[in-house]
């Protein structure tokens, strides 16, 4: 057979496959990635068939076992001390080495192990041997291939980000290949009758569970659109005055109640634009030397930003060093479990006893997210024009180029928890799930430069020259906002924003809490430092929309923080190019958001993590549930559910509203492919909101 | 073993022969109720939603009390009843949600492990009443009669507390045992697991009059520690690493029983109990831990980090009283002390700097003092019950030391030059051997989603 048919085949497996970040960067994902091409309705029945099936072969199992094995070894970078031999040779070539001298693999069996040991660690040739080995037939090859992946779908997923999305690609680029051809060669080894696996897939089953999520889905969206629309269409706008200050948030869905709670308290204006500001950048800690892109993943980090660390951090890296280096030894771990008992002991019964005591103590040892400064010297590494050409695009992008309020603030936002592998699922989606406050500390800086400003003057956008811009951080589990102004002139104007900011974080607070039904001991604050807390916040959970309008035409609506609010003013955008590409970069962010939310609530089982309570941690990259399993790629059981059987979020696509007039959606969708062939297969719902006649009305895609 | 053990000192508050408050038992009631409440109090919120939220709790509180009653009682019979009834409890806890197929397969291997372990309890008791007509462990240990019988009895009991504390050859079932909830892993590992330990303490004077029975528990308690140390390093899995170093663990309390250093080994498996707990509950935080870095190795830096070993070593042996170079089993913890300063020092040291081995020096000897400090704590506060014996140390000993010594420099070795060890086959062979040893039983694996629920 050719190689490249071959190779035509691999592809095509593994665009069943939607890709998974590592846990320390947790980027939602459609799940169903591969299915896109399908109608929503025939992807629930594909969801069914490839990942829902309970009568897994034995062997298959087996050959499971063996690769989550193999692979959690070979992945792992950062917790086991003694790794996996000749892993730096790459995937297949090691694994052969050792293979060898798996009985799990070979079964104790000669002519195994010989045919392993003559094999050459070329993924295709390997493919092609154990295809034409077992005489799977040519036009079966592409489904057995995809069955072998679909099988073990969290790590091939993982498989799928390691090869094709991550940014440093060391000696992964023919990872897909290898560990194609790994699968491959266990199941040559263990099972050798891909017929029996292929008829197993295509056994006729009933797919009534399908038909009713699906039923499900489309009353929880009639629902919450009819509302949605009646809401928005019977409110009348009112006339903005001259605002005190400016806040431009994240579309985040939780900004949406916390820019209400603000413009309420008087003379404010709010913007919403995707959290990471437009700015590509990466930060980079000179203290522990870790970097990490502050980008959406769609985009690749140009710039670098250092982050100004205090002193008092030092110590605390003296003592990890300390303890990493006696625990991960031999011998020594026995004097360190004796000698420092004792006072783990003792935060165990403050931590218990004495929540309010640990939690001073952990604030006054522990540099939070909340404090992280941008070293300012590190932002003129961006190059003038660049830093000319982000501030234009931003702020050109949500309307804000007249009207320039004495202080504008830029608020980035994450989340604040403790003990929790799937901190990052809380923090700003448009940092690649990081905190943005570093994002937003670097934009007010380029905006404050009087020599971009004069630029942006050229370009048409006259900053006054009495205008500050003030970076801030929005911890959107207590609703405290951070300003970073210690370098700003206007202290008693600062003040008067900050007492009301104050008032706005408890007044949405209290709304909150009423609205959960908390009691008095399951206020936020305790939520966000309660090491034992399974569900510090409800992160971005019940998201159902994302609206693109001016906000003027929503500010007096109870969005319920349910909505991506995304700033635009269609009579700036001529072209429709703006409109195009906030479609095609926060639009497909909040697609993705939102079909993890949608799957990890229809089956947390296939598409979620699972439990909390059960969890292990892989190699400090994943989450696997008990003793051993695939990669739990997905949200956990308790960010979408209330209890183990009440959702909290409700299932339904996304809803994308945009105020302009039809013709130009029309040339802002044809300028996005992948959002209208999203919105033509149904995945997401498009509605046009009609300038002139305030209706909103289902945009049909042709 | 010519120096009379005063057995006399062993009489506490001995209430009919049935509860007995020594400290050992005093400092197992603080050991329970301090973890066991922290984790209560932790699953509270942890727990919170999961439709087996009272179950769990109800069950968890009966956990306690059983182990509270179960470190007091003295008679066999109680003690047996209680011994099984706690491990039936923890089986039940371990699953936790029945329809699950792993969790209920690990909760199947825990069980036929207890239930082998109750059975050798319940022969080491008929042997013993059949035998000295004794009904409890004070009766036991003044009777001071010396049999066969009474010797098997001894290995039944030896045996006992081996299944309970994952002593190798019965290890299995907390290797696989990680499907059940955190906090149960947190008080599986810190409380129910020691009870191997307390078992072998409660009858510790008269495992002190017969040196060979010392010699088995040493030997599978060293066996243990090894294997239990390496897997640990070897482990890509949270949880998994954690139960292996809980094997370890409990491998050199066990060994420190078998030097006679029975009072050490409370002391062992108390701090070692808060320990584990912590990082139990603390698994959520595993992902800020550091990477451990590679150590550079050259001489200067080896000599220098055994002359601050060795000053580690010398302020903790000079603050507990005991000579530096001993001839009894006493010499285990300094060395072990000698190694855990050795391995900071290696760590730490950058290159030859008069100033930086001058502050390493000073840090040795704080860690040195806190560590004498804790376990001075501990044997003061058991001295009265004599447990504490240090034997003279014999060629048996010295091989097993040298074996333990020659398996650091092993991984000392494969840590500071991985790339020289991995090219031989033997190795490779090495290496995939001790990594499918170290899996857990394969029906305990979830090897497909669809196979999990929670």
């Amino acid at each position: 057979m050719e190689e490249l048919v071959l190779k035509d085949f691999i592809r095509k497996s593994w665009n069943k496959i939607a890709p998974f970040w590592p846990i320390e960067n947790l980027i939602s994902v459609n799940p169903l990635q591969g299915f896109e091409e399908n109608s929503f309705e025939d992807a629930l029945i594909e969801n069914e068939r490839y990942f829902n099936r309970k009568d897994i072969p034995k062997d298959l199992l087996i050959i499971n076992q063996i690769t989550i094995k193999w692979l959690q070894v070979f992945f792992d970078e950062k917790q086991s001390v003694i790794g996996m031999p000749l892993k730096e040779q790459g995937f297949l070539k090691a694994i052969l080495k050792l293979l060898v001298f798996d009985g799990t693999a070979h079964l104790n069996k000669d002519e195994n192990r010989a045919f392993i040991r003559k094999l050459r660690p070329e993924p295709i040739e390997i493919i092609s041997l154990c295809l034409r080995e077992m005489s799977v037939e040519l036009e079966q090859i592409e489904v057995f291939c995809t069955l072998l992946l679909t099988t073990l779908p969290g790590w091939a997923s993982f498989i799928s980000y390691k090869s094709f999305w991550e940014k440093s690609k060391s000696n992964h680029f023919i990872l897909n290949e290898e560990y194609l051809a790994f699968r491959i060669l266990l199941f040559y080894l263990i099972s050798k009758s891909p017929a029996s696996l292929i008829s197993w897939h295509q056994k006729e089953i009933e797919f009534t569970k399908s038909k009713e999520q699906f039923e499900k889905i489309q009353n929880n969206e009639t629902a919450y659109q009819k509302n949605l629309f009646n809401l928005l269409q019977n409110q009348t706008s009112s006339n903005q005055k001259k605002s005190k200050a400016q806040f431009i948030f994240c579309i985040d869905v939780r900004s949406e109640p916390m820019r209400k709670a603000i413009e309420n308290l008087g003379d404010y204006e709010t913007f919403g634009v995707a959290g990471f500001f437009s700015l590509p950048i990466e930060v980079h800690s000179k203290c522990t030397q870790n970097s990490f892109a502050s980008c959406p993943v769609l985009l690749k980090p140009d710039f670098s930003i250092n982050l100004k660390e205090k002193k008092k951090r030092k110590f605390i890296q003296l003592f990890r060093k300390f303890y990493s280096s006696t625990k991960y030894s031999i011998i020594s771990p026995f004097a360190l479990a004796e000698s420092t008992g004792f006072f783990w002991g003792l935060f165990l019964v403050v931590k218990s006893f004495f929540p309010a005591l640990s939690q001073y103590f952990s604030r006054k040892c522990m540099e939070s997210t909340i404090e992280q400064r941008v070293d300012l010297e590190s932002i003129s590494t961006i190059p003038f024009d660049k830093r000319v050409d982000f501030a234009y695009n931003l702020l050109n992008g949500i309307g804000l180029v007249k009207d320039f309020a004495p202080i504008i603030v830029f608020c980035g936002h994450g989340g604040q928890t403790l003990n929790n592998p799937f901190r990052t699922a809380l923090d700003c989606g448009a940092c690649g799930g990081r905190p943005g406050g570093i994002n937003a500390q670097t934009i007010a800086s380029i905006l404050n430069d009087q020599k971009i400003r004069q630029l942006l003057k050229i370009k048409g956008i006259k900053i006054p020259e009495e205008t500050v811009f003030v970076g801030a951080f929005h911890n959107t589990t207590t609703d405290h906002i951070h300003l970073f102004d210690e370098n700003c002139n206007q202290k008693s104007r600062l003040d008067l924003i900050k007492k009301d900011l104050a008032k706005a974080a408890d007044i949405n607070r209290s709304t909150r809490i009423k609205n959960l039904g908390y009691s008095k001991k399951e206020h936020p604050f305790f939520r966000a430092g309660d090491w034992s807390q399974p569900r510090p916040e409800w992160g971005l959970a019940k998201n159902g929309s994302l609206i693109v309008a001016p906000r003027a035409l929503s500010r007096d609506v109870d969005l319920g923080g349910r909505s991506f609010l995304h700033s635009y003013d269609y009579t700036l955008d001529e072209d429709a190019s703006v409109l195009s590409s906030i479609l095609s970069a926060p639009g497909l962010v909040a697609f993705w958001i939102n079909s993890q939310y949608l799957f990890s609530t229809l089956n947390n089982v296939i598409h979620g993590a699972g439990s909390k309570i059960t969890k292990n941690i892989i190699g400090k990259f994943a989450i696997v549930q008990g003793n051993d399993s695939d990669i739990m790629n997905g949200l956990p059981l308790q960010s979408v559910y209330k209890t183990d059987v009440e959702p909290y979020h409700e299932s339904m696509r996304l809803s994308i509203i945009i105020y302009a007039p039809l013709e130009h959606i029309q040339k802002a969708l044809d300028g996005t492919l992948k959002i209208k062939s999203l919105c033509l297969k149904e995945w997401i719902h498009l509605f046009h909101w009609d300038p002139q006649t305030k209706l909103i009305n289902k945009f049909t895609v042709c | 073993m010519s120096k009379q053990i005063n057995f006399q000192n062993i009489y506490y508050m001995n209430m009919y022969q049935i509860f007995i408050f020594d400290p050992v038992s005093i400092l197992s009631i603080i050991l329970t109720t301090v973890i066991g409440s922290c984790v209560a109090i932790f699953s509270y919120r942890f727990m919170g939603g999961d439709k087996n939220f009272f179950r769990f709790h109800f069950l968890l509180s009966l956990l306690i009390l059983d182990g509270v009653f179960l470190s007091i009682t003295d008679n066999f019979l109680l003690f047996f009843i209680l011994w099984i009834f706690l491990n039936t409890i923890l089986v039940i806890l371990m699953i936790h949600k029945f329809e699950w197929v792993a969790a209920v397969e690990s909760g199947k291997l825990a069980l036929k492990n207890f239930c082998l372990g109750a059975i050798f309890l319940g022969l080491a008791f008929s042997l013993f009443y059949l035998e000295t007509s004794a009904n409890s462990f004070s009766e036991l240990i003044s009777c001071g009669k010396k049999s066969i019988n009474l010797d098997i009895g001894l290995i039944f009991l030896i045996l006992t507390a081996f299944v309970q504390s994952a002593i190798f050859p019965f290890h299995k079932w907390l290797i696989s045992s990680s499907n059940a909830p955190t906090p149960v892993c947190a008080i599986m590992h810190a409380g129910i697991i020691n009870g191997g330990g307390i078992l072998l303490t409660k009858a510790a004077p008269v495992y002190l009059d017969r040196p060979d029975l010392l010699n088995i528990i040493f030997l599978f308690g060293l066996i243990s520690c090894l294997i239990g140390s390496i897997w640990k390093l070897m482990q890509s899995n949270t949880k998994r690493m954690l139960a292996s170093s809980t094997m370890g663990q409990m491998g050199f309390m066990i060994a420190q029983c078998g030097m006679g250093l029975f009072s050490s080994a409370i002391a062992h498996l108390l701090w070692h109990g808060f320990f584990k707990a912590y990082l139990f509950l603390s698994i959520g935080s595993s992902l800020e831990e550091d990477k451990n870095n590679k150590p550079n190795l050259n001489i200067s830096v080896i000599a220098q980090s055994i002359v601050l070993g060795g000053i580690c070593a010398f302020v903790f042996s000079h603050t507990l009283q005991r000579p530096f170079f001993s001839k009894d089993s006493s010499i285990i913890l300094t060395i072990t002390c000698l190694i855990f300063g050795a391995q900071i020092a290696v760590n730490f040291l950058k290159g030859k700097s008069i100033k930086q081995f001058f502050y390493l020096a000073i840090a040795m000897s704080v860690i040195g003092y806190i560590y004498a400090i804790v376990i001075h704590l501990v044997e003061l506060f058991t001295s009265s019950a004599g447990l504490n014996y240090y034997v003279p140390i014999n060629g048996f000993h010295l091989s097993c030391l040298l074996l333990w010594l020659l398996a650091f420099i092993f991984v000392l070795l494969i840590r500071s030059y991985p790339k020289f060890l991995q090219q031989f086959s033997q190795y490779q062979r090495f290496y995939v051997y001790m990594l499918n040893k170290s899996q857990p039983a394969p029906q305990t694996i979830t090897s497909h989603r669809t196979n999990y629920h929670y």
